[in-house]
């Protein structure tokens, strides 16, 4: 459904007024329109990377990556048609455990097509079920809808509030046509817990392959959970904590990159300078991952690391590219001789992944 | 085009005996708007003789579309899982479903790289093996090879050094290759033909109730020189009754009745087939377990470790139709949606004429491809 026109018409004024101590409107109009046709970067985008504030050549700014299209747009490098490959946590759990990748243990499924079809059902597996589980829908992100349950002596609860089965079946009703998967629940290592015990916090380790090439690590960072939410991701409010390349933290962010943080600001835990463990076996294992995956092109997985150590949590073929506000763009020059050059007339392959193609595709969102 | 009007010209003069021209080709519009049976299916089953009910016509499934048309339930975002046999192989092994163990994988986008990889990792094998494309049909480009006094051998006893494998690979490195063990039938199905792998091919259909039923059920035997057991490439088929004994036999695309293999002088008919039980119960937990799937052609294998899935097909389709009657049950056409003449398919399921090319140039990006 379209954005009702009002509140978009606000975002747009607050955006420019925050740009106007840089750029007088007429200015950051011309700018926009130079920015798009030179680089093919979007209005929405620009002010996200705060290009207005000036300080960047252009040859700076073609690094960036905008999810609405870029001069080089690393997404196209996925075809289409592997898409549900990791947009259907179905397949991707069961392409994992066939590549014989660490993962959460699947312990069923439930949804009209699947295991667990009815109430009944569901409760006699709870019933049966001793452990902690973790149970996400097969086609969502941003941590939408995932339940993680604890198991305390007869019930489960999810933080301190009780849930029966009759609660959780009518928590995932609304998806069951899609359905949903049960997976053990992992913890975090010591060092992780520690930044934030609440949620599993997840490494981000985003690979590429060019054409005729080999994967390569691209970036990474660590997700951490925030203010009782039991999940890491950003858009739950989490916090993205920046990695140099040793697996060193530079600084967290939340909020659009708009927040910084120096230590968590629940637990305290320091996050600059703190040296991860383990984080050399992370990136090797989502390179190993996504050799596997061999048929896309990029991939931002998310590892989580546990006293057994590296497991992976999933795989997106869009990942977040945001860090960039803070980071600076990804595409640099190595890359850009493997990557297509789009410009604002260029006519992407529809074969492969395009911007937008999510709102044009009906088809993907059914 | 002119192979084409040759092609119909020829139905045309084989159902003459039974109706003129003029009444064919009402016959032909009558059918495609009462039940939307395509014309060259009119052909197939025969439908211009008498005999057959509408009740009876409406339940054979066409591949160009018919009443009832089960590829419809099939999402195209999808069929990549069944497709790409790298994917399909994974998610068998993800699913911990039976299949031949898979040794390695070849291209480009794969784990061997180079020839001297391949080289190194022959010398690891000690048995026969099996290698076919990611992405083909009907049995092409998968090559059989047998491990005799340390090295592999063809069908006919032709040597096969690593670098020759990489040579019939090479066509195929950027799709890749799949390097599996091969395995072996028992019993009297490999005493038939045993050069071939044999197997079942089992349909199986989903009705609107959630039940998967078991439609179409028939083994395949190969023949003369070939190495695979598929239709398209000289196999047998060998149909069944609903206890898995063999009922009868055809050779040439279901065109002509046989009684014995034709290289081995086996009786097909009349035996009860080994494993057959336990293979129709793998591949209707197979069809639960890729529930995304509506409808799935299952080559199922019945070898001295059980029932093991070859592969599963998205295109199915059931030529034979006209020698065993429709396939669509009464019970199952309580279940399925029907189509009429005018129906629209949804453009994002599979729908029919979909692996036709286009005519025009504009539309011929197809990104399932």
């Amino acid at each position: 459904m379209a954005k009702p026109m009002v509140p978009r018409f606000r975002k747009w004024l607050k955006l420019v007024k925050k740009a106007s101590p840089y750029k007088n409107f007429y200015s950051q109009i011309i700018d926009i329109i130079l920015t798009k046709i030179r680089l093919n970067i979007s209005p929405s985008e620009y002010y996200f990377y705060a290009f207005y504030k000036g300080g960047l050549t252009w040859k700076q700014r073609s690094e960036y990556i905008g999810l609405d299209g870029s001069l080089y747009w690393p997404y196209e490098l996925n075809r289409l048609k592997f898409n549900v490959t990791l947009t259907n946590k179905y397949v991707q759990k069961n392409l994992l455990m066939g590549f014989g990748l660490p993962t959460p243990r699947l312990i069923t499924t439930v949804g009209h097509d699947f295991q667990i079809k009815t109430l009944e059902e569901l409760q006699r597996f709870l019933s049966g079920c001793q452990q902690d589980i973790v149970v996400k829908p097969i086609s969502s992100m941003g941590g939408q809808n995932v339940l993680i349950l604890s198991r305390k002596g007869r019930i489960f609860s999810v933080g301190d509030e009780e849930y029966t089965a009759e609660k959780i079946w009518h928590k995932i009703t609304p998806q069951l046509k899609k359905g949903f998967l049960v997976e053990e629940k992992v913890s975090n290592n010591k060092q992780l817990t520690a930044f934030y015990p609440r949620s599993l916090n997840c490494f981000r380790v985003v690979t590429i392959k060019l054409p005729g090439e080999d994967w390569r690590f691209l970036v990474w960072g660590l997700k951490l959970g925030r203010g009782q939410s039991m999940v890491d991701n950003i858009g739950a409010g989490g916090i993205y904590v920046l990695l140099d390349k040793t697996g060193r933290t530079i600084r967290g962010y939340a909020k659009g990159y708009e927040q910084s943080f120096d230590r968590h600001p629940d637990t305290g835990a320091s996050l600059v300078g703190v040296r991860l463990e383990e984080s050399e076996a992370v990136k090797e294992l989502g390179l190993e991952a996504s050799r596997k995956f061999g048929f896309l092109g990029t991939i931002g997985w998310d590892i989580g690391l546990t006293e057994r150590g590296p497991v992976i949590i999933e795989g997106n073929n869009l990942w977040g590219p945001m860090d960039q506000k803070v980071n600076g763009g990804h595409i640099k020059e190595e890359l850009t001789r493997g990557l297509k050059r789009h410009t604002l007339w260029s006519r992407w392959d529809r074969t492969r992944m395009f911007p937008h193609f999510y709102r044009k595709m009906k088809a993907f969102r059914e | 085009m002119w192979n084409r009007m040759r092609k119909i010209l020829n139905e045309m003069r084989k159902a003459m005996p039974y109706r003129n021209p003029v009444l064919q080709m009402t016959d032909i519009i009558w059918h495609k708007l009462k039940i939307n049976t395509y014309p060259s299916d009119y052909y197939r089953f025969a439908f211009y003789k008498k005999g057959k009910s509408w009740e009876e016509k409406r339940r054979y499934i066409g591949r160009l579309g018919s009443c009832f048309w089960p590829y419809e339930s099939i999402s195209l975002k999808d069929m990549i899982l069944l497709t790409n046999k790298y994917i399909h192989k994974h998610m068998l092994m993800g699913m911990r479903l039976p299949t031949p163990e898979l040794l390695a994988t070849v291209g480009n986008h794969y784990e061997v790289k180079s020839c001297d990889e391949l080289k190194r990792r022959c010398g690891e094998w000690r048995f026969d093996i099996v290698i076919k494309p990611v992405s083909s049909t009907g049995g092409r480009n998968v090559l059989v090879l047998g491990w005799h006094d340390g090295r592999f051998l063809g069908r006919k006893g032709d040597v096969w050094s690593a670098e020759r494998i990489w040579e019939h690979i090479k066509p195929h490195l950027e799709v890749g290759c799949l390097v599996e063990r091969r395995v072996f039938n028992v019993g009297h199905t490999r005493e038939i033909y045993p050069h071939t792998l044999n197997t079942f091919r089992l349909t199986t259909i989903r009705t609107d109730d959630g039940k998967w039923h078991i439609p179409d059920f028939y083994m395949r035997f190969g023949s003369g020189e070939g190495q695979v057991d598929n239709i398209h490439a000289g196999g047998i088929q060998v149909f069944l009754d609903e206890g898995g004994t063999t009922t009868k036999a055809y050779a040439d695309r279901c065109s002509r009745p046989v009684t014995h293999h034709p290289d081995t002088g086996q009786l097909l008919a009349g035996f009860q087939a080994e494993g057959y039980d336990e293979s129709v119960a793998l591949a209707l937990r197979a069809s639960k377990k890729f529930a995304v799937f509506g409808t799935i052609g299952w080559d199922i294998a019945f070898t001295a470790d059980g029932p093991m899935i070859i592969e599963g097909n998205t295109l199915w389709f059931a030529e034979h139709q006209d020698v065993i009657g429709p396939l669509v049950t009464e019970e199952m056409a309580r279940g399925l949606k029907t189509w009429s003449a005018f129906s629209r398919f949804p453009r994002y399921h599979i729908f029919p004429g979909l692996q036709k090319k286009s005519r025009w140039p504009w539309s011929r990006t197809r990104w399932w491809a």
